[in-house]
């Protein structure tokens, strides 16, 4: 019967073509939603290397404060934190965090190698107050503050990529401007871009003791609210009377951000949607038109001793036919993308992409067949050989 | 063989009632050969199909070999007709699509035959029909001549003990017609071949064993 069905594909091939290009761009289309998704659930899988949870962010903006009166009202500041017992810990760091949309990209070089960076200026306590995981090494302390050589903390991923296999521990880097760099501690990957962004290569620099800094991190008891945010930024104002002083919760800009990623994905998935639906229909109306041609075959093959059954098995297993030869030539051009690393997208998703992808246009084809099968099965074999 | 008792057949729409078959009694002997005349839209083509079980008298009982096929699920039904009932239709009925031996296959297909043993069979068939060196044609590369002798070939591969022809030689000239006529009479004379052949043409009808008349759905001889 398979060699029946594959005889009557290859006799039919001018009416066929049609239907294996809609299903292979079908197939593109779904591949590529496919491959975009699983490529950011992906990331989101994945741990972001910092805890958000609890977290506040302070956006201190000290206007035109002169700098020594800056580092005074900090020093007051951090003097006022000490007192709130729902403050578990606190940290200042400069404007590039976590979520939010400042960068500092920067290159760093040894004698054999350069890699570009994204840099963090942060003080000895941001580690425990985000919540960071330290891999090797330390993370900053007092005694950095006269070290002979200015220490970094990298990411793993910075690590691998300087110096492959060896530990960066004790290693030198030189920064852009030519500063040397000692690295002391290796943490892992700090995905501050969010969620639904990949592994970069991070370097955190030390701020300096009293350095005045534009961000203060707060990890405060889950029990802190409104309230407490209110009678804190109050504090903060009362000390800081012409600074601009904002709270916001690290969640809430978590949040945010995956929403704003989250936009081009789902405009792309529902173009996708929208495109394989389309085809959805125009197989559904193909096979449906098909089935009215084929009125007499039908017919003919229930007066042969055809069952209903094995009618709707037919045109199911003929359009399933098709399906699988537009899968082989859409899986011939998507397998060329891991082989040929087009994009910086992992192997694996692109095979859940392939696979995933096979599985809805099978479901697809099963479904805009099924009906217009059954109706051919159900077609009354005298009607149908009348109605030539 | 085939009898028929008390079957009507009455086709209903909302408004009109039309009955194309009224209280047929028939009964066809085996090895016999009937031809069925009658004007046309006299029920001919209905009778033929309830014979051939391709449709349900709405009254009235149908057996076949001795099989009351009352009852009957549409898989059962399929079965029959594939083992015992072949088909020959006015206009052929081929597919296109498929060569002549591929057409000729078909009813083995749902009797789950062999490949090997499908194209021996086929071959064979169609040697009966002097059409062995057409295998590979398509039907739109035969003539109407020979699109009727495919579709006998296709009725006879499996070997049935019935051939149910409705109008076969209707769209042929004269000779071909003739031709036809002569393969049927043979494979009821040769094989024992029970024939019901639809015709309007008396002359082949006079061929037949018996001739049954029909007028307005009734059986008037």
């Amino acid at each position: 019967m398979i060699r029946h069905l594959f005889k009557l594909i290859w006799n039919q091939k001018r009416k066929n073509l049609g239907i294996l290009f809609e299903i292979l761009f079908s197939y593109m289309v779904l591949f590529a939603v496919f491959t975009f998704g699983f490529f950011y659930l992906r990331f989101y899988l994945q741990p972001l290397g910092f805890e958000y949870k609890d977290r506040w962010a302070v956006f201190l903006n000290w206007n035109d404060t002169p700098g020594e009166d800056v580092e005074t009202i900090q020093q007051a500041m951090v003097d006022q934190l000490k007192g709130h017992v729902e403050i578990e810990r606190f940290a200042f760091s400069n404007e590039v965090m976590p979520f939010a949309n400042y960068i500092n990209f920067t290159g760093f070089k040894t004698e054999e190698k350069s890699e570009g960076a994204y840099v963090f200026t942060a003080d000895d306590r941001y580690f425990q107050t985000m919540g960071m995981h330290l891999q090797e090494g330390r993370w900053f302390e007092e005694e950095d503050e006269s070290a002979p050589v200015l220490p970094a903390v990298v990411t793993r991923s910075f690590g691998k990529a300087m110096f492959g296999t060896d530990s960066p521990l004790g290693k030198s880097i030189i920064e852009g401007d030519n500063t040397q760099r000692k690295i002391i501690g290796v943490v892992d990957d700090f995905r501050f871009g969010g969620d639904l962004e990949g592994r970069n290569n991070s370097v955190f620099l030390r701020m300096a003791t009293r350095q005045p800094a534009p961000r203060m991190l707060l990890k405060v008891k889950s029990s802190a609210g409104a309230a407490f945010e209110a009678k804190l930024l109050k504090d903060f104002q009362r000390l800081a009377p012409g600074w601009s002083i904002e709270i916001k919760y690290m969640e809430e800009m978590r949040r945010t951000n995956i929403r704003q990623r989250l936009i081009p994905l789902i405009a792309f998935g529902i173009i996708g949607l929208f495109l394989v639906f389309n085809v959805a229909l125009g197989l559904f109306g193909v096979l449906w038109q098909n089935i009215g041609k084929r009125r007499e075959e039908i017919g003919v093959r229930r007066a042969m001793g055809s069952t209903q059954k094995e009618i709707a098995s037919q045109f199911i297993g003929e359009m399933t036919v098709l399906a699988t030869l537009s899968l082989l030539l859409g899986v011939f051009f998507a397998v060329q993308f891991p082989l040929l690393h087009v994009f910086k997208v992992a192997t694996e998703v692109y095979i859940a992409a392939i696979l995933a992808g096979m599985l809805v246009i099978y479901s697809l084809v099963f479904l805009c067949s099924f009906f217009p099968s059954l109706q051919a099965a159900r077609m009354h074999p005298a009607v149908a050989l009348r109605d030539e | 063989m085939i009898a028929l008792q008390n079957v009507n057949k009455v086709y209903q729409t909302k408004s009109i009632e039309t009955v194309a078959l009224n209280r047929i009694n028939l009964e066809v002997a085996g090895g016999e050969f009937l031809a069925i005349m009658g004007p046309s839209g006299c029920g001919k083509s209905t009778l033929l199909n309830i014979m051939g079980l391709l449709d349900e008298p709405t009254d009235g009982a149908v057996s076949i070999n001795a099989s009351d096929l009352k009852g009957y699920s549409d898989k059962q039904l399929a079965r029959f007709r594939n083992k015992h009932i072949g088909f020959v239709f006015q206009s052929y009925h081929l597919i296109n699509d498929l060569q002549v031996m591929d057409n000729v296959e078909i009813p083995l297909l749902y009797r789950r035959v062999s490949g090997k043993e499908r194209r021996q069979l086929a071959a064979e068939a169609l040697s009966r029909v002097g059409l062995r060196n057409r295998m590979e044609h398509f039907p739109t590369q035969l003539s109407g001549g020979q699109c009727q002798r495919v579709a006998i070939a296709r009725a006879i591969v499996g070997q049935p003990s019935i051939i149910l022809a409705d109008e076969p030689t209707g769209n042929l000239d004269s000779v071909m017609g003739a031709e036809i006529m002569e393969i049927l009479l043979q494979l009821n004379q040769e094989n024992g071949t029970t024939i019901v052949m639809v015709t309007h043409d008396e002359t082949m009808a006079r061929q037949a064993h018996r001739i049954v008349r029909l007028f307005d759905g009734s059986q008037v001889m």
